[in-house]
Order: C-alpha cells, then sequence, then structure tokens
C-alpha cells in the first residue's frame, strides 16, 4: 500500500508526498508515459548522496524524488482547487501497474502544523 | 524536460558569487521578491515607484549592453532573442519584443514571476505590480535599441495579479522615462579571503556546492523554475540592493535615525521570510532528501547543511563558525549588500546586511525552535509562531564589511 500525504506547494498547487512500499528505480521513472525525465547525480559531488530526479509530464505534474528512496513527491500543475480526479487516478494506475498497491489518502491536522502519520522521513526516505 | 538555452554566467567558486553580464546574480523565491517590494510600497511616506523601476532598468540596461557586445549581436533581431532569453531564463516569465519597434508598442505576456507570486502570496492585487518587468523592460528596449539608458516609457495597465486579467501588458513609448537613473555599480569589490573554519564534519559543503551549481536551475518554457519546493529566481544582487538602500537613505534624508529604525526592521523582516518560505522549502525538498539528509545526524548538522546550499546561491561565503542550541555566530565573506552598498554609495556608518541578518536568524529559528526536521507545513500562523514569539531567535550584528569590516558576521541568540 502507497500512503499519500496531501500538502500544498507555495503557489497553492496541490502537492502529494507519496510514501512507497518499494524504492524507487529508473524502471520505474522510464515507464510512466510522456514523461521527461532529469537526473541530477549528486552521488557523483557527495559521498552517501542519493542521485535526484525530476519528472515532468506536461500540463498535468512533476515528479520529485531520490533514485533508490521509497518517497515521490507530485506536484499538480493545475490549481489545488481544480486538481481533476483524473490526474490522481492517473498516478494511481501507474503505482498498480508497478505491482505497489492502492494509494491511502491522508489528512493533516486542522491547523496544518505536523503531519498525522508520524511518519518517519529518514524512514521513509532511506532505501 | 524543456528549459531555455543557457546563458554565459560565471560562476566565481572563489567568493561564492555568480555573475551575468557583469551583473551579479543572486537566487531568490517569489515570497521574497513580492514581500520585499510590498513592504517598500506599504511605506507610504515613500514615493517608491520610481526606484523600484528606476532599480530595473538600471541592472537590464548594464547586463544587456555587456551581453550584446559579449555575444556580438549586431541586429536587432538577435538582441530581442537575447533579452527574452535572459528573462525568461531568470525566472521572471517570459517577453515577446517582437511586437516593439524603436519607437516603442504594446506587449502582453501570460507569465509573470512577480504576477503569480503575488496573486499566491496575497491573492488579486488592486493595482499592476510588475513594476520590476516595466523598468527591466525600459532599460532592455535601451539597450536593444542603443539608446541611453531613461529613454524608453513603460506604462503597465494591467497585470496578471488584478481579478479577471488574462495577461500583463506594457505600453512601451520612445519618451524620456519618468524614474530614477541610477548608474549600475557591477561586480563592485570582492576580497581575497580563505574559508574560516567550521565545526562540522558531517557536511561535505564543498560538494555540497559543486552538486547544486551543476543543476540546471533555469526557466522553463513559462519562465519559471520551480526547484527545492519554492519558486526561484536568479535575481540581481544590486536590483534588491538599490531598492532596500533607497528606501532606507528616503527614510533617513525625511526623519533621521527614527527613519531608519522604522526602516531596519522592515527590511531585516524581508530576511526572515526569505529564510522561512525559501530555507524551510529547501530543508523539505526532496533534494535536500538526496543530497544532504542522508548525511546530518544532529541539529547542528542541518544549520551547516542549510549553509552549505546558501553558499550555493550566489549569496558570498558564509560559515557558521559556532553553532548549538543557545546561539550561532554566522561568518560571511563578500555578501552581496555590503559589497553593494560600498559600490553604490561608499562606506556605510552602520551596518546594513538585512537579508543576511534576518536569514542568519531565520535558520536557527527553523532548526532549533521550529523542528524543521519533522517536515512542519510553512503556514502564516507558523511563521508567527517562530519570529514574533518572546523566544524567538534574532541576529545582532557583528561586524559589517559595507562598513569596512573584513567580513560581515552575526551572533545569533534567542531574545
Amino acid at each position: 500500500m502507497i500512503v499519500a500525504v496531501a500538502g500544498q506547494d507555495c503557489a497553492t498547487k496541490l502537492r502529494l508526498r507519496y510514501l512507497l512500499p518499494q524504492p524507487v528505480d529508473l524502471g520505474f521513472l522510464q515507464g510512466i508515459p510522456e514523461g521527461q525525465l532529469q537526473i541530477h547525480e549528486f552521488s557523483k559531488f557527495v559521498a552517501g548522496a542519493l542521485d535526484h530526479f525530476k519528472l515532468l509530464v506536461a500540463d498535468e505534474y512533476l515528479v520529485t524524488g531520490s533514485l533508490g528512496g521509497r518517497v515521490l513527491e507530485i506536484t499538480y500543475w493545475k490549481e489545488r482547487d481544480s486538481v481533476a480526479d483524473r490526474s490522481l487516478r492517473m498516478v494511481e494506475k501507474i503505482f498498480e501497474a508497478a505491482g505497489m498497491g492502492s494509494v491511502k489518502y491522508v489528512k493533516r491536522r486542522s491547523r496544518g502544523d505536523r503531519i498525522e502519520t508520524g511518519v518517519d522521513r529518514r524512514a521513509a526516505a532511506d532505501p | 524536460m524543456e528549459t531555455i538555452v543557457s546563458l554565459p554566467v560565471e560562476m566565481d567558486a572563489a567568493h561564492r558569487r555568480h555573475f551575468l553580464g557583469g551583473e551579479p546574480i543572486v537566487f531568490h523565491c517569489h515570497h521574497y521578491n513580492t514581500f520585499l517590494q510590498r513592504s517598500i510600497q506599504d511605506a507610504h511616506f515613500i514615493d517608491s515607484d520610481p526606484f523600484l523601476i528606476g532599480a530595473a532598468a538600471e541592472v537590464a540596461f548594464a547586463q544587456l549592453t555587456s551581453l550584446i557586445r559579449q555575444e556580438q549581436c549586431s541586429n536587432e533581431a538577435d538582441r530581442r532573442e537575447l533579452a527574452e532569453r535572459v528573462y525568461s531564463w531568470s525566472g521572471f516569465g517570459t517577453l515577446d519584443f517582437s511586437g516593439l519597434t524603436v519607437t516603442g508598442g504594446v506587449m502582453t505576456t501570460p507569465n509573470s514571476h512577480y504576477a503569480a507570486a503575488w496573486n499566491a502570496k496575497w491573492g488579486a492585487a488592486d493595482r499592476p505590480v510588475c513594476l520590476f518587468t516595466s523598468g527591466w523592460i525600459s532599460g532592455a528596449m535601451s539597450a536593444i535599441h542603443d539608446r541611453p539608458l531613461g529613454d524608453y516609457h513603460v506604462d503597465h495597465p494591467s497585470c496578471l495579479a488584478m481579478d479577471g486579467t488574462q495577461r500583463c501588458a506594457f505600453d512601451v513609448t520612445a519618451t524620456p522615462a519618468s524614474y530614477t537613473k541610477f548608474e549600475a555599480v557591477g561586480a563592485g569589490n570582492l576580497t581575497d579571503h580563505g574559508a574560516h573554519p567550521f565545526p562540522c564534519k558531517n557536511v561535505d559543503s564543498e560538494g555540497v556546492y559543486n552538486a547544486v551549481t551543476s543543476m540546471p536551475l533555469v526557466g522553463d518554457a513559462t519562465g519559471s523554475i520551480p526547484a527545492f519546493g519554492v519558486y526561484l529566481t536568479h535575481h540581481y544582487a544590486n536590483y534588491y540592493n538599490r531598492i532596500g538602500f533607497e528606501m532606507l537613505h528616503n527614510a533617513i534624508d525625511q526623519f533621521g535615525d527614527e527613519g531608519r529604525d522604522v526602516v531596519q526592521p522592515l527590511l531585516v523582516e524581508a530576511g526572515h521570510v526569505c529564510a522561512f518560505n525559501t530555507f524551510g522549502g529547501i530543508m523539505k525538498s526532496s533534494e535536500w532528501d538526496a543530497l544532504i539528509a542522508p548525511s546530518l545526524e544532529t541539529p547542528e548538522d542541518w544549520v551547516h547543511g542549510i549553509v552549505a546550499v546558501v553558499n550555493s546561491l550566489g549569496w558570498g561565503r558564509w560559515q557558521a563558525t559556532e553553532v548549538s542550541k543557545h546561539q550561532a555566530t554566522f561568518v560571511v565573506q563578500d555578501d552581496y549588500e555590503s559589497v553593494g552598498y560600498r559600490a553604490m554609495y561608499g562606506n556605510a556608518k552602520f551596518p546594513c546586511s538585512y537579508l543576511a541578518q534576518g536569514a542568519a536568524a531565520g535558520i536557527m529559528n527553523l532548526v532549533y525552535k521550529g523542528d524543521i526536521q519533522s517536515r512542519p507545513e510553512l503556514t502564516p500562523e507558523f511563521y508567527r509562531s517562530l519570529f514574533r514569539s518572546h523566544d524567538a531567535y534574532a541576529a545582532t550584528p557583528l561586524k559589517s564589511r559595507a562598513m569596512g569590516d573584513d567580513v560581515t558576521s552575526f551572533r545569533v541568540a534567542r531574545v
């Protein structure tokens, strides 16, 4: 199962942080239809660093994360209130096709200060 | 991923400064850009439009004049294309000069960093907000047509930041501009220096600098740079310097020390806003998780980690030479505010690195008070709880390069 925590980027677009059951690899990213992939090879510069990726699906969403990590951040390109279910379903299908299971959406506290799942971000990011 | 064609940026690693067309450029995000502009405009006792527009014309004219020479753009079409490329690459949005002639014309655009930022931050504006772009177009037109700075007047009748508007519009006429004309100062005098030692084994500052500066952080097809969870711009250090210092001098001219006492906290608060949103966004970003988070063990490491990133922003060489939850000392060499002040006005009579002062305090508030490690939402309420409470960290200047000291430095402690 995938846990998705809703957030908001600083320009009021919807950003979801997906905690995946398995690490992200290049094959998974290359399987995303119409994605324009950019890899930042941080591991070449800093010992212990992971390589970072940005994958843009034009007019739909931007996916970022670490190769080998278990967190995907997806910023949906449309304004938060007008993100179509279609876009969310499109992403869910990609996860299902990769055998990662369904997505459980988690809300934040009403004051919005902390993620209520209490997920340890380092544990989530570690491969 | 579609990006604008690259430009001849000079990465001066020795000074941690970046230059394009002789102008020092720095990364800042839309929160700082709009907060600073609004802080200046909200000071109603100051007639700020002339210098908000004039400062943009100053840097655009100087930079493009230099780039046109450097790139050997002899014809008008090449110069227009270069101007469009610089503007989009910088993350300011998009401009199309093709409808303008030597006598002017009307330009419209559906992409504006300042307008989108204003809308996102404060909702619909009650008047056009793209003063920077107005000045930039004026300066660019002078450079494109080999005319003196100030030969083009730009009206900005409609703006995307206003309700019901789909495009920003700019009316350009070849008549004397009404803004203040400033002489560009370029890079200013930088120091010969080595790095100060700082107590951190876990953060590879040099590696972080090399990694971040290798990233293609340039405008996309809409002239936008989404990175580190924020929207960045390659902005002009001397634009920020000019508008902040003109505001300060104007207040001092009118009210003496009391004017200074009113303006200084506003400029420091702009630094707090920058730290909170930009540094907070960076420390919650996927880039941070990949590049820096794997090596962090202690809260002090988080301070050194974000300082390593700051060194990649073109702001000068930053070091946290002492860090604990009780206090920290930040030493900055060639900070862009001090260098700019001295180049524009000579030695300062008081410390004036306000962005750096606010940013240093902001780092401590994020790490030790805000527990940024737990990924809090960066809301206005959270900002107030960090920076406006009785136990917030604040920075006190120790040295000022603007006043002639060898470095700029701050001690940061709880108030």
